[in-house]
């Protein structure tokens, strides 16, 4: 494949390089995702189409006043704003608990 | 080969409680043949056989210490939550997800968490940093993936119920290949807090069971709205699943609780079924045995009184399996991007000394090392399908697919109860041995459907391979947040099956 793609993807990727087999399996995949590529088969009533299925629905996840702002006050806590809509804060609440169990063990 | 029951009697209806868990502490001696499990609640299975007043129900041990596995992504406090990755090994948990924590609530007891492909990607638990799992019903072969410990803990009679995630079929797939109950809820009808994302808008967790009621039971306590996952909805119960609840709720024995839900199911009038089957299916199933199992559920299901629909699927039958392998890594590379070993996963080693010029080829290197082959290949397609340039002709035009599944599945589901396909087509492989990443993802090919249009799915285990014994499930899809319809049809359709385990 074209170097400079390997290139561009390593580095969005964070990778340090993407290895020969993983090139080849990247061809292969993209070759079987492709066929979404020759469906435009969509019915024209589609187009009015509005969803209201959780899995799309833009509705509940901002109506629930609530909920958001107890979400926002959880992301207080987190120490980069690139963090605010991670499910899971893992290592943030592991890093403060050693933080604090330090400043214990200074005032000791 | 080894050979296992994996269908129990219900653990909540059991009459010799303490008898029973001595068998679920002598299976899990057996991890050093399955390896379904990375780290263990020592104390909790010390306990195991040593607890008080098993037969008790109230509010605070309705699950009467029930033994409990949890997938290796979902947080349970002072546990360690790898994923089985090398990234997060010595991640130890800070915090129950709201699931172990609505589990601890009613008295379940969480035992260890089970082995996953790394970060749930995959099909087969080969892909875990730590070493694969074993089909307990052949362990030459794979158990399927990505939470295929807890398959295999449930299988081989290590507790009766464990949970999992599912994101294209993971908690289905294995289920069907170990020879268990395995069920995906609606997306959101679960609360995520406390679940390491995959792919957010994919990723539900499930149950894996080795007996239909218990697993009814358990859905009923982990489905709520709550107030950690804002993305979170209450589905509505079924009256006659809440007259089922009543019963077992009643302060009596088991043996007359016994007596009682055994007659509320068999007096029950469930009414036909209209069930949608695929025409051209048998094209997509390679498995000889799958195929033959899958027609004879459709012949007794006819005969039974059932209506049988054969429908055109909305799209190529393997679009959405295409679909899914754009959606799924895209949304893996943004998850898997906070991995960068300054706030989350493995430290960069001697991170102080890191000035500012080579910070990025530290990080670079450290993701490249430790995250596996799989991940990899993943967050490659992930970055590649949303790089400009490329994000309209991939991953905008599978948006638009996905949102037209669910506008032509809405439709079909006004039309037809349930969708009927095998849960896998064949399978898939022994271990080690070595085949193309795009026929380990075809195993998903009739379950990733109802994780992109966000749909109830059970797989339901109806016989074995006869060359090798691996299970054969099929597969049930119903309309989102139709989980106890689907469910209380299970009973209907599977009544004599789910009647002789209680």
């Amino acid at each position: 494949m074209d170097e400079n793609l390997m290139k561009k993807l390593s580095f969005l990727c964070r990778v340090s390089k993407i290895d020969k087999n993983l090139e080849n399996d990247f061809e292969m995949i993209l070759n079987f995702v492709n066929k979404i590529s020759n469906f435009n088969d969509f019915n024209t009533d589609f187009e009015k189409f509005d969803d209201k299925t959780p899995v799309l629905s833009k509705k509940l996840r901002e109506d629930d006043n609530k909920n958001f702002i107890e979400s926002k006050n959880i992301i207080k806590n987190f120490s980069n704003e690139e963090d605010q809509f991670c499910v899971v804060p893992i290592v943030i609440e592991k890093e403060k608990l050693n933080e604090e169990n330090n400043e214990e063990e200074r005032h000791i | 080969m080894i050979n296992v029951e994996p269908l129990r009697k219900s653990y909540l209806l059991e009459n010799e409680l303490a008898q029973s868990r001595e068998k679920y502490n002598e299976a899990i001696k057996n991890n050093n043949i399955y390896f379904a499990f990375l780290h263990e609640n020592e104390k909790e299975i010390k306990d195991l056989s040593n607890e008080e007043n098993l037969n008790v129900v109230n509010t605070s041990n309705f699950l009467k210490n029930m033994p409990v596995m949890i997938k290796d992504n979902i947080a349970v406090k002072g546990l360690k939550n790898s994923c089985a990755s090398r990234v997060l090994d010595k991640y130890v948990a800070t915090y129950d997800a709201d699931v172990v924590r609505f589990l601890k609530e009613k008295g379940a007891k969480i035992l260890a968490k089970t082995n996953m492909d790394e970060f749930a990607m995959g099909s087969t638990t080969e892909n875990s940093s730590f070493g694969p799992t074993k089909n307990p019903l052949n362990v030459e072969y794979i158990p399927g993936g990505s939470s295929g410990g807890s398959a295999a803990a449930v299988s081989c009679g290590m507790v009766p119920i464990a949970l999992g995630s599912d994101t294209g079929g993971s908690v289905r797939q294995p289920a069907s290949l170990c020879g268990i109950y395995g069920f995906k809820p609606t997306w959101g009808s679960v609360s995520r807090w406390g679940l390491v994302a995959f792919a957010s808008s994919l990723d539900v967790i499930g149950i894996l069971s080795a007996n239909f009621l218990d697993l009814l039971f358990i859905f009923d306590i982990i489905a709520c709205k709550s107030s950690n996952d804002m993305t979170s909805i209450t589905i509505e119960r079924t009256d006659f699943f809440n007259n089922l609840k009543e019963i077992f709720l009643e302060e009596t024995e088991n043996l007359i609780k016994k007596e009682k839900i055994i007659n509320k199911i068999k007096n029950e009038e469930f009414g036909q079924k209209k069930i949608g089957i695929i025409k051209g299916i048998e094209k997509f199933i390679s498995c000889e045995d799958t195929k033959k199992i899958y027609f004879e559920q459709i012949n007794r299901l006819k005969k039974e009184g059932n209506e049988i629909l054969e429908i055109d699927f909305p799209v190529p039958i393997d679009l959405p399996l295409s679909t899914y392998y754009i959606i799924a890594p895209a949304e893996a590379s943004s998850n898997l991007a906070r991995y960068d070993g300054i706030r989350y996963g493995k430290k960069l080693v001697d991170r102080n000394k890191i000035n500012n010029t080579d910070l990025f080829d530290s990080v670079a290197d450290l993701r490249y090392e430790n995250f596996g082959k799989e991940v990899l290949r993943r967050i490659t397609i992930g970055n590649y399908v949303l790089s400009s340039g490329y994000q309209d002709k991939y991953y905008s035009k599978a948006q638009k697919i996905r949102k037209y599944l669910v506008y032509k599945f809405n439709n079909l589901f006004n039309d037809i109860d349930l969708l009927l396909t095998p849960t896998t087509p064949s399978y898939l492989k022994k271990i080690g041995e070595k085949i193309r990443p795009i026929d380990e993802y075809s195993a998903d090919i009739f379950t990733v459907t109802a994780n992109i249009i966000g749909a109830p799915a059970i797989s339901i285990p109806c016989g074995y391979n006869s060359k090798n014994g691996v299970g054969i499930g099929m597969h049930y899809m119903a309309k989102p947040e139709k989980d106890f319809s689907l469910l209380t049809s299970m009973i209907s359709l599977y009544k004599e099956k789910i009647l002789s385990s209680i």
